[in-house]
């Protein structure tokens, strides 16, 4: 044993991160990418940073209302359809139509809606599959990309990319994962722990969320940009089971200063209303701010304004469509 | 069958969304050096600056080279050296980790504690190490013990000649066993596996 050793056990305290911690930092990059074009015209760069609204998008806001169906009732040609709520639930509480312009109520009515999720839990050996899109911009044609991941963590995992790349997403067994550049070339192996994709380990509660969001807390304590990065990390290409993730709607509720855009889209196009959250100190006028869309009807999570969540499913094998 | 890394870079001149793929192969490593040099929360914001700007570089990419990976960890490294001071204060609170320790080894008399300690201080006095290189040779160092690149892959991905990376390691490796101050690394090796 020599120093060099000792040098890289000081490193392995630091995890690799995992697909849903980097997606942040992947819709920042696509979003980089897609507003260059083919040939670079700009010398300088904007910085990357998850930031909120602009001042025009508060305005806009502000300013427009959207009409609200009662939870679980469809839309019938444009119009409100007034009836009786079988079960008290907050978007039921009146029949009558109301504009949602503050985030909290917006949490609350996609809490319902995954709370009402009947989806039965996967097996351990299956995956969770997301299809999801991502804006097309100057530099090129809208992508897709597709992604296979183990339900329990232990079971390598697939990434399909637009262009039909693939890459092995390494599953933990035995506390071991391969380490590879492509599917081919393994390097060999390294200390890991099991990462499902199925979250059943998240609490069910809201103080209980809260407690987990602040002890995994990615950046400094009270950082509302971190804990929009943090939630936004355990909402895409994870599963979460319906408690989970009505709880983590919830706590997301308690994050000081969030508001509503009403006229959001998702990176697919798809009309919605998002939340979005206050710009940290500091950042880049030219940053682009995210914004959580979920679907303004229904409540269901769409995606951010970077990408969409075209489909998700639970399915048996990597490379299985639904 | 699976392109190289230099085949996407290829095809992404044109076809700019292919580059997502590079990011996928490599954002988890990228991420890890980044925020291994320097703290989680600026490696995220970092990871997508470095696929950026290895973007903007496309076009000269070596095709002579298979594998993007030293290309990405040069260009990490670069955006490292835009925040040497945040990095320094890295190494400065984590060698000042220990300093509240010292008092509890006094107090409570338990081997096992007493060995958990002295480890911790080990970890201190080796991030005081750290701090202390030159970027230079801190740069070779963590590239070659944290990120186990050969000596050529680091020559590639700092643009310097192989003979240098070697003299590089060579004063990192004897200036942080300098700072270990006489440690027998063996024990110190076993202190570390059971703290």
């Amino acid at each position: 044993m020599d120093e060099l050793q000792l040098v890289r056990e000081l490193g392995d305290e630091t995890p690799l991160p995992d697909q849903a911690a980097l997606a942040p930092a992947r819709a920042a990059f696509l979003a980089g990418i897609s507003g260059r074009g083919p040939v670079r015209l700009r010398k300088r760069r904007s910085r990357y940073a998850l930031v909120g609204a602009s001042a025009i998008g508060l305005a806009a806001a502000v300013a427009a209302t959207i009409t609200l169906m009662p939870a679980g009732q469809p839309a019938t040609g444009g119009q409100a359809v007034a009836t009786a709520p079988s079960q008290p639930s907050p978007s039921a509480s009146s029949a009558e139509v109301k504009p949602v312009t503050d985030a909290v109520r917006l949490l609350g009515y996609a809490a319902e809606t995954a709370r009402a999720d009947p989806t039965a839990p996967p097996r351990p050996d299956q995956f969770v599959y997301t299809r999801s899109t991502f804006a097309g911009g100057p530099a090129g044609g809208a992508g897709e990309r597709e992604i296979w991941l183990s339900v329990d963590g232990t079971r390598d995992g697939l990434l399909k990319n637009h262009d039909s790349s693939t890459t092995r997403m390494a599953g933990c067994k035995d506390g071991q994962m391969d380490v590879f550049k492509d599917p081919e070339v393994v390097l060999g192996t390294e200390p890991c722990e099991p990462r499902p994709a199925y979250r059943s380990d998240l609490p069910t509660d809201v103080d209980g969320m809260l407690a987990y969001l602040d002890a995994n807390a990615s950046g400094e304590p009270g950082s509302v940009n971190a804990r929009g990065k943090d939630v936004l990390g355990l909402i895409r290409e994870s599963y979460l089971p319906p408690l989970a993730r009505a709880a983590l709607y919830e706590a997301a509720a308690r994050v000081p200063g969030l508001s509503v855009v009403q006229d959001a889209r998702d990176g697919a196009g798809r009309p919605g209303i998002g939340i979005t959250w206050p710009t940290p100190p500091g950042s880049s006028s030219k940053a682009t701010p995210v914004v959580i869309v979920f679907d303004p009807t229904t409540y269901e999570l769409l995606g951010t304004n970077f990408d969409a969540i075209a489909a998700q499913a639970i399915v048996d094998q990597p490379g299985q469509r639904p | 069958m699976t392109p190289t890394d230099a085949e996407i870079i290829d095809r992404s001149r044109h076809e700019p969304n292919a580059f997502a793929a590079i990011f996928d192969r490599h954002a988890p490593h990228i991420q890890r050096y980044l925020a291994r040099r320097l703290g989680p929360q600026v490696a995220d914001d970092l990871v997508a600056e470095t696929f950026l700007t290895a973007f903007d570089k496309r076009q000269r990419y070596d095709q002579a080279r298979p594998d993007a990976r030293p290309w990405l960890y040069g260009i990490a490294t670069n955006l490292v050296g835009q925040h040497r001071r945040q990095e320094a204060r890295r190494y400065q609170a984590r060698s000042s980790d220990n300093a509240g320790q010292a008092d509890a080894a006094e107090q409570d008399h338990a081997d096992r504690v007493a060995a958990e300690v002295t480890a911790r201080a080990m970890r201190s006095m080796l991030a005081g190490a750290l701090g202390g290189l030159s970027d230079e040779d801190r740069d070779v160092l963590l590239l070659v013990a944290w990120e186990q690149l050969s000596y050529e892959e680091v020559a590639a991905a700092l643009a310097i000649p192989v003979g240098t990376v070697r003299s590089r390691l060579h004063r990192a490796r004897r200036k942080v066993r300098q700072a270990l101050g006489g440690q027998n690394p063996t024990e110190v090796e076993e202190l570390l596996n059971n703290g």
